[in-house]
């Protein structure tokens, strides 16, 4: 019992690169978990987005039946009370959930899609084209893009993808500064230079090697630029510029501005949704910054 | 310094050129006739071709967009038709309202929050900053609307402490005392809504500089020189993060003026934000063109300001 125990078999030869990822992303996410506001963001925002898709399933009252119940308080039947009309609020809060997902996810993927080939060409190849395209992006960052998108839609009419097509095309510049920060520095790492000597063609490389090693700051930026793309849809709702056909939340606090005294609840929980989903955004955003860089928080404890 | 100034001021014209040529191209691109879009839906057809004639719109489009550069170079942004007056004068009556809700917000939101965020700069870290982060986040991620109307709710509807709307009372008191009064009563609800806003932008920005600098040598060689921890955050710390708050100052600037202008829709304050929802409410084209114009040149011309005050606040900065 003692003499010979079967030696443990080497353990096998794992691809390095495979193991190394999946540690990473389990100390990322185990960075990301230890900020308890992101934690909790993220169910909240998990809350919106099964609202946004379940809206149509559940058990709501319908959102547009208008009734003679009108300026109701809160109550066991009305949970959020009812508007100047006897619609339903809680069943019109759940519903304005969709379009704030569809603005949200419309607009800021596009100006991150956007951002992200813009930022990597000009960091990656540098030179004329950088500095055309630093330039233009330079222009954008200092337009006062929300006077632009208001004479944008007052001109060519206020249909939702056309304004979540608006602000994605005025809001991409932030996310091509960060990629072209990213990529000029990834440029001259040596996987870029291997992948480049051993006969990778540029947009190969670019789309292979370095957009996909440069993308953490622009993730970040996409979370705070959703929140961002909520509060400008609603703010064109607000200035009357929303699509009347959708039920924005926007939307529902300008109805209810005129109703303050009557049915204060008209505009307060719309709003109180926006603001929980807005926030959250942002407080994942804050998480995913202190994921990607771990020594953000260490120096903070120093 | 001044060949500084000059190259600064070169710099802003493509800014400006790319401002105006989108406004021309726009206009163009949309549906409907360009003078009776200038004109207003309902002008009468002899005032819609006195339009088209005054700005030569059935000229070729060349030189249309010579005219209509050399127009706004001129100060003629067009006409307001649901005041009947020039757009440019409009805006310039609505500017003082605006100038005055801004620079109130802004002096409040600025020094409280570089306090605040001084402070949770100092205690990075600690449970008490996170706490305090997550409420600056909410503070920017409040709607500045729906946050102006549940003030309006709590202090004008149901307490009944300050006024709703409008900038003065609808009988302005005697003596100029009691009328700057009047306006700082009516001045509370809107810039107080606007301020909590931006608040939580400098918490945010003062909390991470301050404890970037904290993290510097020289901090760690002035506490070694045995300065006070009071003497070393004021004079050491502060001074030194004051350099990334001012330069955020002049890119949140356009941003800022989208708050203010929303602010004033719900509090009916009359500056420019009112003026630019009347407009849309009345399509009146020009001055929702003037209003973007007048806000784009506002813009580019205080991150000028901002970007002087940032090389005189920092004697590294070299004027070339």
């Amino acid at each position: 019992m003692t003499a010979i125990t079967p030696q443990p078999p080497t353990p096998p030869v794992v691809p390095p690169k495979a193991s190394r990822r999946g540690q990473s992303q389990r100390m990322f996410w185990r960075e990301f978990a230890r900020h308890t506001a992101a934690r909790w963001s993220l169910a909240i925002i998990a809350l919106f987005v099964f609202a946004a898709l379940a809206a149509d399933v559940l058990p709501l009252q319908d959102p547009t039946a208008i009734s003679s119940e009108a300026y109701t308080g809160p109550s066991g039947e009305h949970w959020f009370g009812t508007d100047h009309l006897g619609r339903d609020m809680f069943s019109r809060t759940v519903h304005g959930a969709r379009v704030a997902i569809i603005v949200a996810l419309g607009s800021a993927g596009l100006a991150t899609a956007i951002g992200i080939v813009v930022g990597a060409i000009a960091g990656y190849t540098g030179g004329r084209l950088d500095d055309l395209l630093s330039r233009t992006a330079d222009v954008f960052l200092l337009i006062p893009v929300f006077f632009l998108v208001v004479l944008i839609v007052a001109l060519f009419g206020q249909g939702l993808f056309f304004v979540v097509l608006i602000i994605g095309l005025t809001t991409w510049p932030q996310s091509a500064r960060l990629m072209r920060a990213e990529a000029m520095v990834l440029r001259e790492r040596v996987f870029v230079v291997a992948a480049r000597a051993s006969g990778g063609r540029g947009m190969q490389v670019l789309f292979r090697h370095v957009i996909p090693n440069g993308l953490s700051p622009v993730i970040t930026n996409a979370t705070i630029l959703m929140g961002q793309a909520i509060l400008v849809e609603a703010g064109l709702s607000f200035l009357g510029l929303g699509d009347p056909q959708v039920m924005s939340w926007g939307r529902m606090i300008f109805d209810g501005r005129g109703y303050l005294d009557l049915s204060p609840w008209m505009s307060f929980f719309p709003g109180l949704a926006m603001f929980l989903l807005v926030l959250s955004l942002n407080l994942v955003g804050d998480g995913l910054t202190q994921a990607f860089n771990p020594k953000l928080r260490r120096r903070g404890r120093a | 310094m001044t060949r500084y100034l000059i190259r600064r001021l070169l710099q802003l014209i493509p800014v400006v050129a790319v401002v105006i040529t989108l406004s021309f191209f726009l206009v163009r691109l949309a549906p409907g006739d360009v003078a009776t879009m200038m004109a207003g839906e309902r002008a009468d057809p002899a005032f819609i071709e006195s339009v088209r004639q005054r700005y030569g719109l059935d000229l070729p489009m060349h030189e249309q967009f010579i005219r209509y550069v050399g127009n706004i170079l001129q100060g003629d942004l067009g006409m307001s038709y649901r005041e009947g007056r020039p757009v440019l004068d409009v805006i310039l009556d609505r500017l003082p309202a605006t100038l005055l809700l801004i620079g109130v917000a802004l002096v409040v939101a600025a020094v409280g929050g570089t306090l605040v965020g001084t402070l949770l700069g100092r205690h990075a870290g600690t449970r008490f900053d996170a706490a305090a982060s997550v409420v600056a986040v909410g503070a920017y991620s409040i709607p500045v609307f729906w946050l102006g109307l549940m003030m309006i709710l709590v202090f004008s509807v149901t307490l009944g402490w300050f006024p709703s709307s409008g900038m003065t009372s609808p009988v302005p008191p005697e003596g100029w005392i009691a009328q700057a009064a009047d306006v700082a009563h009516h001045l509370v609800l809107p810039a107080g809504a606007l301020a909590t806003v931006w608040f939580g932008e400098y918490v945010r920005l003062s909390r991470a500089s301050v404890s970037n600098v904290l993290a510097e040598d020289y901090i760690t060689a002035a506490r070694g020189t045995g300065y006070s921890e009071r003497n070393i955050l004021v004079k050491h710390a502060l001074r030194n993060a004051m350099l990334p708050i001012t330069t955020v100052f002049g890119l949140q600037l356009a941003a800022l003026l989208a708050g203010a202008v929303l602010t004033e829709t719900v509090f009916a304050w009359p500056g420019l934000g009112r003026l630019l929802f009347d407009a849309v409410l009345a399509r009146d084209m020009p001055v929702i063109m003037g209003a973007y114009i007048a806000m784009s040149v506002t813009v580019v011309i205080a991150t000028l300001l901002t970007d002087i005050a940032y090389a005189r606040l920092d004697p590294r900065v070299v004027y070339r």
